[in-house]
């Protein structure tokens, strides 16, 4: 879902880089005290596995192909900021390590995919938790996924109104709204049913895995 | 201080790059990339081609078959387009290269921890997922059907997801016995 390099006017990327340091700062704030002995180690695993798992491309009928993003998982096991931050550190990562995203499309793509995709999974998550738990952590991690694909979809496609030379020939991403949509929305609500199921298995193995370390901690 | 006016140089030159919509001044820029990546040139210059061939080359295929159906071909566009992924992206890997993600994060030892951390795991499932792809590969004759392929990508989820669980207690319980959680020096931290 990323949006590479050079597909991004400076008019969307410049003020994204403002809202995104914005959005840093308000999570660092309280970031500290919620890194605890039990969830850095957590929270680094699982942001490492959101990072290879990335790299597991699943294809789709149409020569499209979709890969896995976390962005549910890591909200529910850990919160909207420190799965804001460590979904951040992973698009860094990706954009510098594989190309996959670029500098100028770091804040978009952070903002769109990770900002939007925690935003949701928790509304989602907490509204529907005490109904079913199961459903709950399905809905997050597919809304988590759809809602910014969505969001890319609508940034990619007012790319040719946004910057055009005099002749209307696009100069950055060349097609609008009536492509960018369905051709976005679509395989990503099919991935969606990947990352719903994904949530509510780590979610899961990470909360018996957890109960383990803590008692293990306290008996050691 | 030389990390910093790197940085510097770079964000100045990817928003001169993204900003500039001469082709000529782009190929100008793409040459001083290369230039400036040295002996790296081969290397970085095909990381960066084979990190955006995908998407670009379907975006500017599917842009020329739509023109070409409304009789224009869109040559400037297209040469604007590649130019400016490829330069940005080399541009890109060239500076990762150089810089240090530990010197800069260097303001934040317990952030920095998380991303030693992660780093460092990173090398371990990159290395399990290579191996399980190999593995899946043994095992086929041929190019796996769709329901193969989702059938493999979860199993791989389901293996990563496991080494995650059992590392993160490992780690958790080597942490705290070695009283890393107890470094004075981490007091001093910003808390809200």
């Amino acid at each position: 879902m990323h949006i590479p390099d050079g597909f991004i006017t400076p008019k969307v990327y410049l003020p994204a880089w403002g809202i995104a340091v914005l959005a840093w700062w308000i999570c660092l704030r309280r970031t500290g005290s919620l890194l605890d002995p039990l969830v850095i180690p957590r929270l680094a695993v699982t942001t490492s596995a959101a990072f290879v798992l990335s790299l597991v491309t699943i294809p789709l009928p149409g020569g499209s192909s979709v890969h896995l993003t976390f962005v549910g998982l890591l909200t529910v096991l850990f919160g909207w900021r420190l799965a804001f931050m460590a979904l951040s550190l992973v698009f860094v990562l990706q954009a510098f390590l594989l190309g996959d995203g670029g500098i100028t499309t770091l804040p978009v793509n952070i903002l769109a995919i990770a900002g939007s995709g925690v935003i949701v999974a928790t509304l989602v998550f907490h509204l529907l938790r005490r109904l079913h738990l199961n459903l709950a952590l399905f809905l997050a991690g597919w809304t988590a996924v759809v809602i910014p694909s969505f969001l890319i979809a609508l940034i990619l496609g007012l790319q040719p109104t946004l910057a055009h030379d005099a002749s209307g020939t696009p100069l950055f991403f060349p097609f609008g709204l009536r492509v960018t949509l369905p051709a976005l929305i679509l395989p990503h609500m099919i991935l969606g049913i990947g990352e719903g199921m994904l949530a509510v298995m780590g979610w899961r193995f990470f909360q018996a895995g957890s109960r383990r370390s803590i008692k293990g901690a306290i008996d050691a | 201080m030389r990390d910093r006016l790197l940085a510097v140089i770079y964000l100045a030159s990817v928003l001169a790059v993204s900003m500039n919509q001469d082709v000529s001044v782009l190929g100008v820029f793409c040459a001083l990339v290369l230039l400036a990546c040295g002996r790296q040139i081969t290397r970085l210059a095909r990381r960066a081609l084979l990190a955006t061939a995908f998407f670009t080359g379907l975006v500017s295929l599917a842009w020329l078959a739509t023109s070409l159906l409304e009789g224009t071909v869109p040559v400037m566009g297209l040469i604007r387009l590649n130019l400016r992924v490829f330069t940005l992206t080399t541009m890109t890997f060239l500076v990762a290269s150089r810089l240090d993600i530990l010197q800069i994060t260097a303001f934040w030892p317990r952030f920095r921890t998380l991303i030693v951390l992660i780093l460092a795991q990173i090398g371990v499932f990159r290395r399990l997922l290579g191996n399980l792809r190999l593995a899946a590969k043994s095992r086929t004759w041929r190019r796996p059907a769709l329901k193969d392929s989702l059938g493999m990508g979860a199993a791989t989820g389901v293996a990563i997801l496991r080494r995650a669980e059992y590392a993160a207690e490992q780690m958790t319980q080597g942490m705290i016995s070695r009283g890393f959680f107890l470094d004075p020096d981490r007091k001093s931290e910003p808390r809200s």
